[in-house]
């Protein structure tokens, strides 16, 4: 188990190395003169001379690599060219609120996704089943661009409940957070269900139902541990991305939240801030796998012992 | 005796409406206190239905339709389902065929049995422990207060289906439903576990519904023998009148088919004759070893060897059939593929036809894979799906250049499929459009169909029902002496090795423990493996021979 985790850790650090080196890349891939850029073509030469010596672009490749890993190493990613201030408090003040809505989201899906998954399997092709899927496939087809607007005009304009956008209190929360979380929850009632008919149709299941269980404990009980484990995996990425800023989602509701920082960054050219932006998207994206694996571990005692 | 369980006119039904069929079909049978009755019969024949329909654990799909099921005088049919739920477990506990599949894999085996020991006995925290602990010992588990925190995985198979005997027993049931619980088990572990549930029935005084389709089984555990056929008990006996003069022709035609050495004389095949062992063998595998590193920590360095097969050498002439008997896990299947080359071989000389093929080239490789088949067990994963037998067969004479053409090739295809039984017109179709004897078959024409010399047959009837393992078996026989090959015949089965084989190795943990003609191996074994292995094979008594 330790061995396990010592290599899971390691792993991941050298993917994360990896991500800095393509990050680092980036303002290399930047047709022409990255500062030419940045600063646009009515700046003085001086100003250019400036920045580029601060981006470190008069050294050699080798050496700016070297350079920009131990920055980061030292948590310094340059200073935003826009607002002037160090990229890592940009960052640090927009992932609060992308966390509280990434969790949000993920609790509103699960809190729809598991009974609703859980009634189809068991009632499969009855007309409640046949329903839900249904209106599961319109949630995974209909584009959040879409459905979020909806949801403002109705609760919002129409009816006053929630406030249109902005990081707000509690109730702000709540339109971009069901906006997320259905579609999400559309997906994963659907392997719910599909997980959880494969498991129904065990030996074990029968075996669990000969030893004179009760309906819940054998679904609860037995099935559901079983088919969740899959189920896991796809919780895993889906929280990895909303973790890393739902861009769409978060411009519609002017979330302030790394999503909007991204798409702010884009529109401003503010590379020092981009490359934080991807930099902290990727490492996200590395610990909610190993997240997601040791979960797994934790869930089934099958993997738990094959690494030993 | 009082009737503990009593089945009157059952049937149950599968389908609806036009395309209803009675998979069991106006049963009538009872089990006593503390008798055991064998349900024996084929696949399909209806008998685990039957016990299913006796839980009330029907698939959706089936529906009883008729008839009465008492337990203890009380109708089950009348009983409510949250009644029945004290039944099944309380009063009547079932174990299963698979061990492997029906243990949950993500809870200990102390939570499993704890389940049932809450459901009927009301035990709790400490309590149900104990007692776990303690019906685990009772099972033969041991060090049962550790491995009572155990998961599934960390159990043999044996072990698991002790497990499932524990929790049957958890409830203190009347009735034991057994399906097939020795089916997917080893030999010697099949002879622990009747042991085991004769041992229970004796201290318990429970009644046994024992489900096999091995009439063998059949007779080191009945009382008394129901024969089902086609969802119909044609035959109800005393185990002692049934095995001594079985009545049904069914029942007749079990017992020929067994395979064993009496059907050898009797069929006056294969070998009475041995085969000359004179000149050159065609195979002869000297020091074969296939080693696995076991690799481990963050570097992946090797730390050991799992030593699959260990040093094994055999030779096989023309003409003949060598039989390597063992256990699951004893290596034999690692040594026919390594033979083969369809794994990698550590070390050692696989001389066939006077090359050794362990150190040939890819390219030379490849075509000599023309003179050497393989025919597996499973006839059902073994094929393309999607492809037609016609293109099934042409596969291997389209890789090796065989038959100047297309019509060359198909008229070779229907002979091929003639010589294995089966029809020209059967080439146009699909491999789920037969039966598992009928692929079986197939496959046979598959591996013949490049003309090999050898043939290595991998468990191919273990799959398969005893009465079409026996057509499987005298079309093997029939080919060898038509086409003069060889067969390298894996098997666990004994009686397969009897009627078939003329020299017989025993494998044990990756080793060859003894080797030599079939009548010398089985009737005066050496080793002490070998003598434990064929102790263990339950013995059909039949006419006056006792068990």
């Amino acid at each position: 188990m330790l061995n396990y985790l010592v290599n899971r850790l390691f792993t991941s650090i050298i993917v994360v190395i990896g991500v800095c080196s393509i990050v680092f890349l980036l303002i290399h891939l930047v047709p022409g003169d990255p500062v030419e850029v940045m600063l646009g073509e009515s700046a003085s030469p001086a100003d250019r001379e400036t920045l580029r010596r601060q981006l470190g672009l008069d050294q050699p490749l080798h050496r700016q690599w070297l350079l920009y890993l131990q920055d980061v190493a030292r948590l310094d990613m340059g200073m935003s060219i826009h607002s002037r201030r160090p990229v890592t408090s940009l960052l640090a003040e927009r992932l609060p609120a992308t966390f509280i809505l990434a969790v949000a989201s993920i609790v509103v899906a699960v809190l729809i996704a598991i009974p609703a998954g859980i009634m189809a399997a068991l009632r499969k092709n009855t007309l409640y089943d046949h329903v839900s899927m249904t209106v599961a496939m319109v949630g995974v087809a209909i584009p959040n661009f879409w459905l979020g607007p909806l949801l403002v005009l109705l609760f919002s304009f129409y009816l006053g409940w929630f406030p249109v956008s902005g990081m707000t209190g509690p109730l702000s929360l709540v339109l971009p957070a069901v906006t997320l979380g259905t579609a999400l929850a559309a997906l994963q009632s659907r392997m719910i269900r599909a997980s959880l008919l494969e498991v129904l149709g065990e030996n074990y299941i029968v075996a669990a139902r000969a030893r004179g269980l009760g309906e819940a404990r054998v679904v609860l009980g037995h099935a559901m541990r079983n088919a969740l484990l899959p189920v896991t995996t796809v919780l895993g990425a889906q929280l990895g991305a909303l973790l890393t800023g739902a861009v769409v989602t978060e411009q519609i509701f002017d979330w302030p939240g790394l999503g909007l920082l991204t798409i702010e960054a884009i529109q401003k050219r503010d590379y020092p801030v981009l490359q934080g932006c991807i930099l902290l998207i990727s490492i996200i994206y590395v610990i909610i796998n190993l997240l997601t694996d040791l979960v797994y571990v934790v869930l089934d005692p099958r993997v738990r012992l094959d690494n030993e | 005796m009082t009737h503990l369980l009593e089945v009157n006119n059952l049937t149950t039904q599968f389908g609806s409406g036009e395309r209803v069929e009675a998979v069991v079909d106006n049963v009538s049978f009872s089990v006593g206190q503390g008798e055991t009755v064998v349900l024996l019969g084929e696949s399909g024949s209806g008998k685990s239905i039957t016990a299913l329909s006796i839980m009330r654990l029907l698939p959706q799909a089936a529906r009883i339709s008729g008839g009465d099921i008492l337990l203890g005088g009380d109708s089950l049919f009348t009983l409510s389902e949250r009644a029945m739920r004290h039944v099944r477990g309380g009063r009547i506990g079932m174990i299963f065929q698979e061990p492997q599949s029906s243990l949950n894999p993500v809870l200990t085996a102390g939570q499993q049995i704890g389940e049932a020991l809450q459901q009927h006995k009301g035990l709790k925290g400490r309590d149900q422990l104990l007692r776990a602990v303690e019906l685990m010992d009772a099972v033969g588990i041991p060090e049962p207060d550790r491995r009572v925190h155990e998961y599934p995985h960390q159990f043999s198979g044996g072990m698991k289906q002790r497990i499932m005997i524990a929790m049957a027993l958890a409830g203190e049931p009347d009735l034991l439903i057994a399906d097939e619980p020795t089916t997917a088990l080893d030999v010697t572990i099949q002879a622990q576990v009747l042991e085991l549930l004769r041992d229970l029935q004796k201290k318990t005084g429970m009644g046994i519904l024992f489900i096999t389709h091995d009439l063998g089984v059949a007779s080191v555990m009945a009382d008394r023998v129901a024969v089902m056929y086609k969802g119909q008990i044609v035959e109800q006996q005393g185990s002692d009148a049934f095995f001594k003069s079985p009545e049904h022709e069914y029942s007749i035609h079990l017992f020929n088919s067994l395979p064993n050495r009496d059907k050898r004389i009797r069929d006056e095949k294969t070998a009475a004759t041995m085969p000359d062992r004179s000149g050159k063998p065609l195979l002869s595998v000297d020091n074969m070893k296939v080693y696995y590193p076991i690799r481990k920590g963050l570097f992946k360095r090797v730390v050991g060897h799992v030593q699959a097969v260990d040093d094994v050498s055999i030779e096989l002439y023309a003409g003949e059939t060598v039989a390597i008997v063992g256990e699951s896990g004893s290596g034999k299947t690692t040594m026919g593929k390594g033979i083969l080359q369809l794994l990698e071989v550590t070390d050692g000389n696989i001389v066939f036809n006077g090359e050794d093929l362990n150190r040939l080239d890819a390219a030379t490789l490849r075509k000599r894979r023309s003179d050497m088949q393989i025919v597996f067990q499973d006839p059902y994963s073994s094929m393309n799906p999607r492809m037609m037998i016609a293109d099934i067969i042409e596969e291997g004479m389209l890789a090796q250049g065989i038959g100047s053409g297309s019509s060359d090739r198909q008229n070779r295809i229907d002979k091929l499929l003639t010589d294995v039984g089966m029809k020209p017109e059967h080439k146009l179709r699909y491999p789920h459009e037969f039966s598992g004897g009928q692929r079986q078959r197939i496959c046979i024409a598959r591996a013949l169909a490049v003309e090999p010399k050898l043939v290595i047959c991998d468990e191919p009837t273990s799959a398969l029902d005893v009465s079409v393992q026996a057509q499987i078996l005298d079309l093997l026989n029939d080919l060898q002496q038509r086409l003069g090959l060889a067969y390298l015949f894996i098997t666990h089965n004994i009686g397969v090795v009897e009627y078939l084989a003329h020299y017989v190795a025993v494998m044990y943990q990756g080793r060859i423990v003894e080797q030599g003609a079939v009548e010398d191996v089985l009737y005066a074994p050496a080793h002490s493996y070998t003598r434990k292995l064929l102790s263990a094979v339950p013995m059909v008594r039949t006419g006056t021979e006792d068990k």
